[in-house]
């Protein structure tokens, strides 16, 4: 997320470096029964984890790929993908630490300069383990707890058992089960009652070897009265051949405290990301979800708030970017369980060329849930004559105490807007980078600042691609 | 404007060309497909009540902007009384360029009453200077009512002027506590403000008792 970093010799464009490297584990090609009993043998889980993972295998083989995912999946090859590739099992607490090589990369991404300037800790993962991860010691003695989940769950097995695959089961979805079978790397947080952390945790999630599949699982929970932001950053270096990540995120906030999950990725578009991405909100609890998706061939990301507590609070702020041969299928589910509950969503997305940005949304208020208000909002800007922009909303709703409200708009940038800019001196491109930003403008105001400088830059960087 | 009924005028495969002005009434028993296509320059108005053909009404309307400077203007109004079930398919497709279109469903749900309501805008590749907008608006009069709106948009091209906006929710409560202050008590109020409601789409349909019946009994009809 580092804007122009300085090119080394071996990597031929920015953002686009990868090398060969030696993987002291690898579990082979292909989703099989050994596949998941390597990865648990050489993690040392507990049995009750590995029969966990054997019953997802046996949920992912057995339930079919929905019918309504919008790309044909075929090029990703479930028998060829190498689910398990790692350097080591522990990760670094010191920077020294780390392998050069993996080293090379995040300090390419930036991530030493941004946690001794605005981070409360950092995890960086390589492939399928975390190679480096670190908590501020001010934060470590309030009882934080900021881990790679094969630490967490080893170390703190009792917090972790009693949350983990609960907001997000096995059997959700194909790739949830998928992840469940075969997951690896990902953090565990656990935030104690009443700790706000004025700065944020942040994970990069790197992909480097080709035909890889990505599967980390990220279990944060925030105990009453506590706060935290978490931001996560994706890339990953172009092949020829498809990669998959498919995460899954669950999130448990107590009474009273406050989440911001922050995603900024960038992947590649030889990837298919498709992601999990759930929290449950209790008593007076606040989730947000603040979202950006760039790169990318397929991205499927609906991230959902379960409001399972009175006056819980969800939001959903959304870019989305689509570029040629891309499909961004991003949205938002909000599912007010009990009565008092709000949520808000804020979709922006933009096709450029024949990309294909679509908004896919859920609503429900369920029975018994009284004075459940939402407000759902999409606008779609499209570039070129052949960019495609979908909408399709569900608003489901049970009871007359409740309000839900969807709108949405399609619109393309205007030749007067254009022609106004143009005649002031700025060349076609700025003046489209201008007006995109300008489009955008309200939501990226949503991110931490220094994220947001970078995503302006890197949406003028994809105008100018056009 | 002419004015017809799509029980006299459609035709057995359920397909309609509507050549100029036109205006139509849905009064089909209560499952019916069909698609309406509207030529260069024509222009529709078409209104529908759903309520009355039965415990189970469907529908499936496709609205086909087949000619340039076509123009649709569609009013929609379902009331779902006591365990009823609605169901409304509907899609607003442009197939050339310079078509408008403009879609308002209003729909009244009662006690067990179940309605849902799927519209889709499909803007065809070489529809450009298409608009399209779609509303719905849904109100729900009671604890075990049920809706379930889906507005949908499809747009392949992108010279085109769009917009859909879908609404769930019970009377005002603010509007019924300015009622009552003035004397009107609690179901009168209630009636007054679903007669409100409606009024928007009753007003499109001419009063024709056999078909909608006065707008007073709509109303009174909870």
């Amino acid at each position: 997320m580092r804007g122009d970093p300085p090119m080394d010799e071996e990597f031929a464009t920015p953002g686009n470096f990868s090398y060969a490297t030696e993987y002291a584990h690898d579990a082979g090609r292909g989703v099989r029964e050994e596949t998941v009993r390597y990865i648990s043998k050489v993690k040392g889980e507990p049995r009750w984890l590995l029969n966990f993972r054997l019953r997802a295998l046996q949920i992912f083989e057995t339930m079919p790929i929905p019918p309504w995912i919008p790309v044909d999946l075929t090029p990703l090859q479930f028998d060829q993908i190498r689910c398990y590739l790692a350097k080591n099992q522990e990760s670094k607490r010191r920077w020294e630490d780390v392998p050069a090589e993996v080293k090379a990369t995040f300090d390419r991404l930036g991530i030493p300069e941004n946690e001794r300037k605005f981070l409360a800790g950092v995890e960086a993962q390589f492939d399928s383990e975390v190679a480096y991860s670190n908590l501020r010691r001010s934060f470590a003695e309030k009882g934080v707890i900021f881990v790679d989940s094969t630490e967490g769950l080893l170390q703190y097995e009792s917090v972790f058992r009693q949350h983990f695959g609960k907001v997000v089961p096995a059997a959700d979805n194909k790739f949830s089960a998928l992840n469940s079978a075969v997951f690896s790397g990902g953090s565990f947080i656990y935030i104690p009652k009443g700790t706000k952390l004025d700065q944020p945790l942040q994970a990069y999630f790197r992909i480097n070897a080709e035909q890889f599949g990505q599967f980390e699982r990220t279990l944060i929970v925030v105990d009453e009265d506590a706060e935290v932001t978490y931001l996560e950053g994706c890339t990953a270096p172009r092949f020829e051949s498809s990669t998959l990540h498919a995460a899954v995120v669950e999130l448990v906030v107590m009474p009273r405290a406050k989440v911001q999950y922050i995603t900024v990725q960038n992947w590649s578009s030889n990837v298919y990301n498709l992601v999990t991405k759930r929290g449950i909100a209790h008593e007076s609890a606040e989730i947000r979800w603040i979202d950006c998706n760039i790169g990318s061939r397929l991205t499927m990301k609906y991230p959902c708030v379960v409001l399972a507590g009175t006056h819980a609070r969800g939001e959903m702020v959304s870019i989305s970017v689509a570029h040629h041969g891309q499909y961004q299928d991003t949205g938002a589910k909000m599912i007010h369980r009990t009565s008092h509950t709000t949520s808000h969503v804020t979709a922006k997305s933009i096709s450029i060329g024949d990309g294909i940005a679509a908004y896919r949304g859920f609503t429900q208020a369920m029975k018994g849930a009284k004075n459940c208000k939402n407000y759902t909002r999409c606008d779609a800007l499209m570039i070129h004559p052949e960019s495609v922009s979908k909408t399709s909303p569900t608003l489901d709703v049970r009871g007359d105490l409740s309000r839900v409200q969807h709108e949405a708009t399609v619109s393309r940038v205007s030749d007067e807007q254009l022609f106004y800019l143009r005649q002031r001196g700025l060349g076609e491109d700025q003046a489209m980078g201008l007006l995109v930003n300008g489009f955008l403008n309200e939501l990226l105001r949503e991110f931490p600042m220094e994220y947001g400088v970078e995503l302006k830059r890197l949406i003028e960087m994809e105008m100018e691609q056009r | 404007m002419e004015y017809g009924r799509l029980s006299a005028v459609l035709p057995s495969d359920g397909i309609l060309n509507v050549p100029t002005e036109f205006f139509l009434i849905d009064d089909l028993p209560a499952e019916a497909c069909y698609e309406l296509r509207l030529d260069v320059n024509a222009h529709c108005k078409f209104a529908l009540h759903l309520g009355r053909q039965g415990r189970k009404i469907r529908r499936q309307v496709t609205f086909a902007l087949c000619g340039t400077n076509s123009r649709l203007d569609a009013h929609v109004l379902i009331q779902a009384a006591t365990n009823q079930r609605i169901e409304w398919q509907g899609i607003q497709r442009h197939l050339v360029p310079d078509a408008n279109s403009n879609l308002l469903i209003k729909s009244i749900a009662g006690a067990g009453a179940r309605v849902s309501i799927t519209s889709k805008i499909i803007i065809d590749p070489l529809a450009v200077g298409s608009c399209a907008h779609f509303r719905n608006k849904n109100l729900v009069i009671s604890s075990r009512a049920h809706v379930i709106a889906r507005p949908e948009l499809e747009i392949f091209a992108n010279d085109v002027r769009c917009s859909h906006g879908a609404a769930i929710g019970g009377t005002d409560p603010a509007e019924e506590f300015y009622l009552r202050s003035r004397g009107i008590p609690p179901p009168a109020a209630k009636t007054i403000l679903k007669r409100a409601f409606a009024e928007e789409i009753l007003r499109q349909i001419p009063d024709d008792d056999q078909i909608i019946g006065p707008p007073n009994k709509i109303a009174n009809e909870y």
